[in-house]
Order: structure tokens, then C-alpha cells, then sequence
């Protein structure tokens, strides 16, 4: 909405600069958003919240502004010379659809002469934006501009018979708009209608055939009310929006609708000429009722903090045009406007005296507490992750929600949620997975020459399931490429590997990493497809099989993605991770720190190559020693000096007791055990 | 005999001012000092035979001589070894402008690093964190927020739709009413999440965006103690200096509702390019609950009273750190992570 501050000053007199007018009125929630000069006068420009169709016209702005400033305000004038002949004999109205159309007044100049507007109404309109078309036409927009009430003007020519009908369309009707646009109406829509046909979408637009023309004669002017929600439901639909359905759908004043078509009907005839028949008729079938308010003094101090004065309260609602109708120590008995439909409970009134009272002058405080407060397990859980996932070097990506279809379909085999109004297909339905996100933001930095990156995103994935709302999972991600450490002058540079991601993963998992098992090649089916099959295994929990999986992708991938390196990935479901994390911060007790000295023995094995090391350990571990108090590998071989099929494994065993130094004798004999065992089951041989 | 240790001595003495390496040092021990032929040690041989009352005086005196030489050595010793060590030390330099071992380390999303902030700012003052769906039911989104069917308020919001009852969310406000149809007052909260409204990818829009929702409700909380809050949690996170403006708005799910701007932290206020000249900057929406709310989770809105806000992470941000485009948000490129 635009205002002319010398039009405002025609309905409020003020000596304030156009820069503190505009503070001013912001701070009384009429935000004005730009102040321009235009010749001699300035142009506001306002940005109003949805609940304020009253401060759509100069004279609703007029009543914020004397409110403000306390400074009286000047109604419109009306120079009304009427003829003798009536208006009632001349046209008559019917309302048929009385829920959809509150009230309908009409009148009828008779004799104009249509022709452009003169030049104290052209500059006018056109400083806010509106395009003049003819005299009869500017007069219903400046009347619009001025009291905020949208009127329509009819040639009576083009009306078929004498009586307009307010009704639903039915079916198969048709109008021109004067958009030049031929719109087929669904059943149902508020229509003005003549006997025959549909002149008008009510409160949106009028029809081409009944337009205003130089060769017009006689004006009708319609100046009704219509209802809101039907308002916006056809213009929506018929994807109109015009300054007319702008203020009819937000609520327009029921009784504005008299004074402006005695406005407009004077200034026709004052600009262009002809006869102003006699009364208006005034289709009026049930003026609605709003029953008054009381307010409560002590509401007021409650929900604000502060006692506004009595002579505050009522300063400022009368002069908003709100009438007390009674005062009571309690409080008061006030009648609302039918200005202000947004206006309907106690706590609306308050809002009205607290914004020009001025929010500033309620002092602050801090509100007493008696509550608790706690956070979220998984929340706690995530802070972690995020701090160990940046100590490894992963740098944290967000990315988009919704992803390609097709290319999520290669990441995941559930159901994804489709939008229905999605901006593109690129973004039609919301991710399966957080990789095809992490890709793209790997590819963003590689095309840009970052050939090493390590990036993570924590984040939900979504899919639909049977019956029921979609599942919303929340997982965390990470791709890596590249160089394993940073390029540096000291050591040679080396791309990552299996066991670098492994050793991530491990860290990140922290205390639970002792309840997690992996599952690998030989177990077929449980590596996803993307993935490389023999570079890649599955995370298994005590709580939940499936954690998630890590390893290297698919190198069909990283073609598909046009990378010409190997790229390592993980995905983690934390909400699994979560139950395996829970149990293993509970097992968290003090262990006395051991007061006697370790002693480590080495074993260096030959053994064959589908020996894997956890066989090693594990058979080690079966010999019942509780003085082991751990086991390491430390040496891989595999070559020439052995024979084939075979591999040499070197691993140490640290043995320690709590209550005594181990004797050499005692750590022998453990020893030979081991080797002894090693052999009978994994046909192990030692190295010589 | 004693002018044998005489001459010993003087001889000592004499060649001990020669030693300067620790060779020397060694040979020169095992010419007086060596078990076999260490010239005093010659001389103790000899004094077993020497006449009883010669061997008070000439023990004393070889005695003597004997600790000399061996303190001698042992300070020359010490001083030779302390002249190599700082040797070795001078030719042990490295050229400390090279970069270090670098192990890599990465960075937290700026838009995490705003909401820890805010948590924490917030869990201070006894507030909890809630969480709730993103792909959200119209009820949740709009009715219980008393936004109906058809309000105009509901264009304000283009919204993604996925049936006809269910949307992503366009604000974090559902979490409100969710917790609320759960717990009974006092109630204080946040919620961080992602909202999604259907704006193309420009500057300042993205379909995909991060909110902080926050509710109080309680006996007796006042627009004082909203206003407060804000301005607490406002100058924590920005600067103490920050000043602190509320002004009327509409909102559906707030009466009396208010936008709530800052001072310009790039003019202080003064007007600048980045505020239009205003001096200040909208940071957020915010107002008393509306009573229509209380009433959809059934709290009695005679008994309590409260606040709510709503406060767009990318957007603080975006002021905090200066960054000129929120797409850079979603973009992920490391030049711009490794900035914060």
C-alpha cells in the first residue's frame, strides 16, 4: 500500500518530517518500508500485516496517525446534489446468496460524459501506482485509495432488465473479465448478474461488456460487502488477485459501503457531469451484530507487566474508533467497529492499547522458574559425534532435503516422499540417503580442485511406509577422499585406506565400539550395491543388526559422479547407534589403575591366508587367561619367503595381574598354551 | 719420595692445562691413574716399603695429590661434556618457518555453530530441548497454530505439500503445540530444526532453512518478561552493546505479537547499506501466545500467560558473520567452511 503524506494531511493535520512520520508509524506496527519524494510530496510505502485492511486507504492510515500524534481527524466531504428522479425506479437489487454478500448498495448517475481525468487526479493515482483510464473509472480507485472501500461502475446500458441479481454461478457460465480474459466459472462462485448473465466476479472483477466507455451515458455504481472466505476461495482458484479481492478477503467495513458510493457518485458528477438519481439502494437483508467487549483493567497488568492508566486506555481506544459504551472499576464495556474485524476478544483490545501505548514503555524483567531442564540423549549424543568427527578431520555439510528421484533410487531401496508441488524434478522427493547430497558437495569442491575433502552431514532421511505417516530417521553421513594427512614437506603423502576410515569409525564410536560386530564379503547380501564389495562391511549391534555400513563406494559410482579417485563412505543410523551408546556410557564404573608391571610376549605366526586376525584373537582369548590383558597385531607378511597360500602375522600378548608381579616361569607356561592352542585349532606354526 | 710427588704434581698440573678433548682426558687418567701403570698408583706400590716414620707425612701428602688429580679430571670431564653437548646442540637447527605436522581438522557448520549458541544461551535459563516431524500434519502446522483453511496468513507461507493433510513444516511452531499437548505448565522450551518453504534458491531465500522455535508458558508471565528474555538472549549472542527494539505485528499464534530488530552491528545503529539506512535489523518474530492456542492443547488461558518466538538461524548467521548470500549455506565449499 502506497500513501501520499499530502493526501493524509487532508484527513489529519501534522508537523512532523516525513523520516519521523515513518518511525513512528512503524513503531505502531504500520510498518513503512520506503519514504520517497515525489515533487512536493512523499510517498510511504507500506508493508501491513494481513489483519490491517483498514490501513489500505489514506483515511484508515489518517486514524493511526491522529492517534499517534492525538491530533483530530477530518472526515471526508461528500457534495451530494441529487435529482429528483429515484434510484429505486431505475434499478433494484436482489440478493440471492445472503451468506456471501452481507450487503449491496447501488446508484445511478445519469448523463455522464465520460473522457480522460482531469490533471489534479491523473498525477495522483498515478504517484501510487495506479494506471488512469477514464474519469468515471479514477473515481472508484481514488475512492478506494481515499476510504479504502472498493466500488465498481457498470455501463446501465449493457444491463440487461432492471434488477441485479447477487448469486452463485451455476454450471456452464462464462465471462469476459476486462482483463480481456474469458473465464468459465465453477459452480459456486459470487457473481453480479443481470437477468440474463454474470456482469461481474463479485468483489474481484468486473465483466468487458459492462466496462465503462467513452461512449458510456449512464453510470451504475455498486458498493457492497462481500464475504471474505469466499473472496479468496474464487480468486485463488481463478488466480486473480486485484486491490478489490486484496481488501474484500481480509474484511472489509460493512458500513463504509454508503459513504463510499455517495463520495464517488459526487465526484462523477463533479468530473464528469450528469444527473445523481435519488437515495441509495441499500440491499441490506442482515446487518451482522458484534456484540461488545468488556475489558478487564486487571487482564491488562497481568499480560503486560505495567497498570496502563485508566485515561490511557480509553485516550487510545476512542480515538481508534473504538466507543466506550461503560466504565466499571473493573474495567470497560466496549463497542467495536465494524472497521476492525480483527478486532473480536479482549486480548485483540489490548494489543491495540499496548502498540500505541508504545511496547518500548513496558519495562523488561525475567520471568521466575520452577521447571527443570534437560536435553535430549540424542541431542547430547550428536554434540559428541560432531566434535570427534571434526578432530578426524570431517568437515560438516547441510545440504537440500529433497533430491532427484532416480538418483536417490541408487542409494536406497525404500519409498521416498514425494512432494507434490516440488520445485523441480531435481528436487521431487525428500532423501532416502544423505549421500547423493554429500556427493554433490564432494563434486562441488573436486570440480573446484579440492581433490581431498572430507565432509559429514547429520541429518534425517525420509521414506514413506505402509499406512501412516512417512518415517523420519535421523543418520549421519561421511564421505572422504584424497590424501589420508595433509600434503606435508616431512613425510610422503598416502590416499586413504580401509583401515583409515575403520580407525574413524572406531573412534567415533568411542566406548561402543566393543558391542559393534562387522560383516563383510562372505557374508553376501548385506553390502549394499553401491558399495565395493570386497572394501566395504556392515556395522552389527547388540540392540540392532543393521547400524550401517562404511567402506569404499562402488567405483561405478564415482563414474556416475565423474570422479576419477576413490571415494570412501559411512552411514550411520544414530538412533542405533544411540542404543548401543546408551548401555556401553552406563557400563562407564572406575577401574583400579593396576599396581603391578605388564610383561609382553610376541608371537610371530605363519598361518594359512583365510586365517583372519579376529580368529587369531579370538582363539587366544578362548584359552581362559585372565592375566592377557590385551592383544595387538603388529606385523603383516606376505611374500616370497613363505609358502603360497600362507601369511605371516606377528601379535603381541600383554599379560598383567592385579594383585602380583607375574614371574617369568608363569608367563612361560601362558605362553606355550597360547602357541599350543593356535595350532591344534588354526594350524598355526611359528616363525622361525 | 716426597720430591717424587712433587715432581708428579707439577708434571700433572702442567699436562692437565693441555688436555682438550676427552681422548686426552682419557689418557691422561691412565697415565697417572691406571690400576697397573698409573704413575700414583707406582707411587702407593713404593710407599709400602718406605721407613714407618716417614709415612704419616708422605701419606698424607699422596693422598692429597691423589684426590687432586681425580677432582681435576672429574671437573674437566664435566666441562668437556658440557662443551660437546653445546656443540651438537649449535649444529642441531631446523628451519622453524616450515609448517608444522598438520593434522587435518574439520569445522562445524556455521548454521550449528549459531543453534549451539542459542541452545546453550537458552539451557541456562532452564530451558529444554524439543524436537518434533518435519514432514508435518496441516493440524499441527496451521489449525492448532489458529491459522484456518483459507486465511490469507497461509499465503504468506508457500508451503510443500505431500498429501492434502500433510506438509513440511514451514516453521518450527508445530513442536509448541506437540509438547504442550504433552506436558502441562511450567514450560519452558526451544526447538531447532529445518523448515522448508517454497522459495526458488536466491540471496536471501532458501526453500530449506533452519529455526529455532522457543515458548515459555507459566503463572504470570508478562510482556516485561518476554521482552527481557529477548533481550537477554539477544545481547548475549551478538554483543552487550546490542540495542534491542520490539515493535507491533501480526502473527496468528501471538496477541500481542512483535517484530523484534537489533541495532545495526555494522553502523551501530548510525544507518548504513545493510540496514537501509534504518539502523536497525529484523532478527525475529515473537508475541504472548495467543489465547486460541492455549484453548487447542486445552491450558487454561485465564491461569496462564506466555511467550513464544521464532528466530531463522541462517538469518543471525548471515548478520553475525557478514556472509552476503544464504546459499552458501547449502553449498559446502570447504573455503567456506574452514572460515568458521
Amino acid at each position: 500500500m502506497k500513501v501520499s503524506l499530502q493526501w493524509l494531511k487532508q484527513f489529519v493535520g501534522i508537523e512532523v518530517s516525513p523520516r519521523q512520520l515513518a518511525d513512528d508509524l512503524t513503531n505502531v506496527g504500520v510498518v513503512v518500508e520506503t519514504l520517497e519524494p515525489v515533487g512536493s510530496d512523499f510517498i510511504l510505502g507500506l508493508d501491513l500485516t494481513t489483519n490491517r485492511p483498514d490501513c489500505l486507504s489514506h483515511a484508515g492510515v489518517a486514524r493511526e496517525v491522529s492517534t499517534l500524534y492525538q491530533a483530530p481527524l477530518r472526515r471526508p466531504k461528500v457534495v451530494l446534489q441529487e435529482s429528483r428522479a429515484m434510484t429505486r425506479e431505475v434499478i433494484a437489487v436482489e440478493i440471492k446468496a445472503p451468506q456471501l454478500c452481507a450487503r449491496y448498495c447501488a446508484r445511478v448517475i445519469r448523463g455522464v460524459t465520460v473522457a480522460p481525468s482531469p490533471t489534479w487526479l491523473k498525477p495522483r493515482l498515478e504517484a501510487l501506482g495506479v494506471r488512469t483510464i477514464n474519469n468515471v473509472a479514477d473515481v472508484t480507485n481514488y475512492v478506494l485509495l481515499e476510504l479504502g472501500h472498493p466500488l465498481h461502475a457498470f455501463d446501465l446500458a449493457k444491463i440487461e432488465g432492471s434488477t441485479i441479481i447477487v448469486r452463485e454461478s451455476s454450471d456452464q457460465e462464462f465471462l469476459l473479465t476486462i482483463d480481456g480474459v474469458d473465464r468459465k466459472l465453477v459452480p459456486g462462485m459470487l457473481v453480479i448478474a443481470d437477468q440474463s448473465r454474470p456482469v461481474a466476479l463479485a468483489g474481484i472483477m468486473g465483466g468487458a461488456e459492462s466496462e465503462i466507455s467513452f461512449s458510456t451515458r449512464d453510470v451504475l455504481l455498486e458498493s457492497a460487502w462481500f464475504d471474505p472466505l469466499s473472496i479468496r476461495k474464487t480468486s485463488k482458484s481463478l488466480g486473480m488477485h486485484t486491490e478489490a479481492s486484496h481488501r474484500f478477503e481480509r474484511g472489509a467495513d460493512v458500513n463504509a459501503t454508503v459513504l463510499a458510493i455517495d463520495r464517488a457518485a459526487g465526484l462523477i458528477r463533479e468530473l464528469a457531469g450528469g444527473e445523481i438519481l435519488q437515495g441509495v439502494v441499500d440491499c441490506y437483508p442482515r446487518p451482522p451484530r458484534r456484540d461488545p467487549l468488556f475489558l478487564r483493567k486487571s487482564r491488562i497488568t497481568l499480560l503486560m507487566g505495567l497498570e496502563v492508566t485508566a485515561s490511557d486506555v480509553e485516550r487510545i481506544l476512542s480515538m481508534l474508533g473504538f466507543t466506550i459504551l461503560r466504565q466499571t472499576s473493573e474495567g470497560w464495556q466496549i463497542d467495536l467497529p465494524s472497521s476492525r474485524l480483527d478486532v473480536q476478544r479482549e486480548v485483540d483490545l489490548i494489543e491495540e492499547i499496548a502498540r500505541h501505548f508504545g511496547y518500548a514503555r513496558f519495562p523488561s524483567s525475567l520471568p521466575s522458574w520452577r521447571g527443570s531442564s534437560r536435553r535430549q540423549p540424542e541431542e547430547a549424543l550428536q554434540r559428541i559425534l560432531r566434535e570427534r568427527l571434526t578432530n578426524l578431520g570431517y568437515s560438516e555439510s547441510m545440504t537440500y532435503s529433497f533430491i532427484d528421484e532416480l538418483e536417490g533410487q541408487r542409494f536406497s531401496e525404500h519409498r521416498a516422499v514425494r512432494l507434490l508441488n516440488s520445485l523441480s524434478s531435481e528436487t521431487g522427493v525428500m532423501r532416502v540417503s544423505l549421500l547423493p547430497g554429500l556427493l554433490r558437495s564432494l563434486l562441488h569442491n573436486y570440480h573446484r580442485g579440492l581433490k581431498s575433502a572430507k565432509l559429514f552431514e547429520i541429518g534425517k532421511i525420509y521414506f514413506e511406509q505402509d499406512g501412516g505417516q512417512p518415517l523420519e530417521e535421523t543418520h549421519l553421513g561421511m564421505v572422504a577422499t584424497g590424501n589420508a594427512e595433509e600434503k606435508s614437506v616431512h613425510s610422503a603423502s598416502r590416499t586413504i585406506s580401509f583401515f583409515d576410515i575403520k580407525g574413524e569409525i572406531e573412534r567415533l564410536f568411542g566406548a561402543s565400539w566393543k558391542r559393534i560386530g562387522l560383516a563383510g564379503v562372505p557374508d553376501d547380501g548385506l553390502i549394499p550395491k553401491y558399495y565395493h564389495p570386497g572394501l566395504s562391511v556392515q556395522l552389527i549391534g547388540t540392540v540392532t543388526p543393521n547400524i550401517g555400513v562404511f567402506g569404499q563406494l562402488h567405483p561405478e559410482i564415482c563414474r556416475e559422479y565423474k570422479i576419477k579417485q576413490p571415494v570412501w563412505a559411512a552411514e550411520i543410523s544414530l538412533h542405533h547407534l544411540h542404543s548401543e551408546y546408551e548401555p556401553a556410557s552406563a557400563e562407564k564404573i572406575f577401574h583400579e589403575i593396576p599396581r603391578f608391571p605388564s610383561i609382553e610376549r610376541d608371537l610371530s605366526l605363519v598361518v594359512a591366508n583365510d586365517v583372519t586376525y579376529s580368529k587369531i584373537e579370538s582363539t587366544i582369548t578362548q584359552a581362559g587367561i585372565k592375566e592377557i590383558q590385551r592383544i595387538f597385531p603388529f606385523d603383516l607378511y606376505i611374500g616370497e619367503h613363505l609358502a603360497p597360500g600362507k601369511k605371516g602375522i606377528s601379535v603381541t600378548v600383554s599379560y598383567q595381574a592385579s594383585d602380583r608381579t607375574l614371574v617369568e616361569d608363569e608367563v612361560n607356561r601362558y605362553h606355550e598354551t597360547i602357541v599350543r592352542l593356535l595350532a591344534e585349532k588354526l594350524g598355526a606354526q611359528l616363525r622361525t | 719420595m716426597l720430591k717424587e710427588i712433587d715432581a708428579i704434581k707439577k708434571s700433572f698440573e702442567a699436562e692437565s692445562k693441555q688436555i682438550d678433548s676427552i681422548d686426552q682426558l682419557t689418557s691422561i687418567r691412565d697415565k697417572y691413574l691406571s690400576r697397573k701403570r698409573g704413575l700414583l698408583t707406582q707411587l702407593w706400590k713404593e710407599f709400602q716399603g718406605i721407613p714407618a716414620e716417614q709415612r704419616s707425612e708422605v701419606g698424607r701428602r699422596l693422598g692429597q695429590l691423589k684426590i687432586e688429580v681425580e677432582d681435576r679430571l672429574e671437573r674437566m670431564k664435566d666441562e668437556l661434556d658440557r662443551q660437546q653437548l653445546n656443540a651438537r646442540i649449535t649444529s642441531e637447527t631446523v628451519d622453524f618457518t616450515l609448517p608444522g605436522n598438520r593434522r587435518a581438522v574439520g569445522h562445524l557448520h556455521p548454521v550449528t555453530q549459531v543453534r549451539h549458541q542459542i541452545e546453550d544461551i537458552f539451557c541456562a535459563m532452564g530451558y529444554s530441548i524439543e524436537d518434533g516431524p518435519e514432514i508435518e500434519t496441516t493440524y499441527y502446522n496451521f489449525e492448532a497454530l489458529n491459522i484456518p483453511e483459507h486465511h490469507p496468513a497461509r499465503d504468506a507461507q508457500d508451503t510443500f505439500y505431500v498429501s492434502d493433510s500433510l506438509v513440511l513444516r514451514t516453521h518450527t511452531s508445530p513442536v509448541q503445540i506437540r509438547t504442550m499437548e504433552r506436558q502441562k505448565p511450567p514450560l519452558r522450551i526451544i526447538c531447532p530444526g529445518r523448515c522448508y518453504r517454497g522459495d526458488n534458491p536466491d540471496a536471501t531465500h532458501s526453500p530449506v532453512f533452519h529455526q529455532i522455535e522457543g515458548l515459555a508458558v507459566d503463572e504470570g508471565i508478562t510482556f516485561g518478561d518476554f521482552k527481557g528474555t529477548l533481550e537477554y538472549f539477544l545481547k548475549a549472542f551478538f554483543s552487550e552493546k546490542t540495542r534491542v527494539r520490539f515493535r507491533p505485528s501480526y502473527f496468528q499464534f501471538t496477541e500481542p505479537s512483535a517484530e523484534v530488530d537489533i541495532s545495526c552491528i555494522f553502523c551501530s545503529g548510525r544507518g548504513c547499506r545493510v540496514c537501509k539506512m534504518s539502523g536497525w535489523i529484523e532478527v525475529l518474530g515473537a508475541g504472548m501466545v495467543d489465547p486460541a492456542v492455549f484453548a487447542y492443547v486445552n491450558y487454561d488461558p485465564e491461569k496462564y500467560t506466555g511467550f513464544a518466538f521464532g528466530v531463522g538461524i541462517e538469518r543471525l548467521a548471515l548478520i553475525k558473520y557478514s556472509v552476503n548470500n544464504i546459499q552458501h549455506f547449502f553449498e559446502n565449499d570447504l573455503r567456506f567452511l574452514e572460515q568458521f
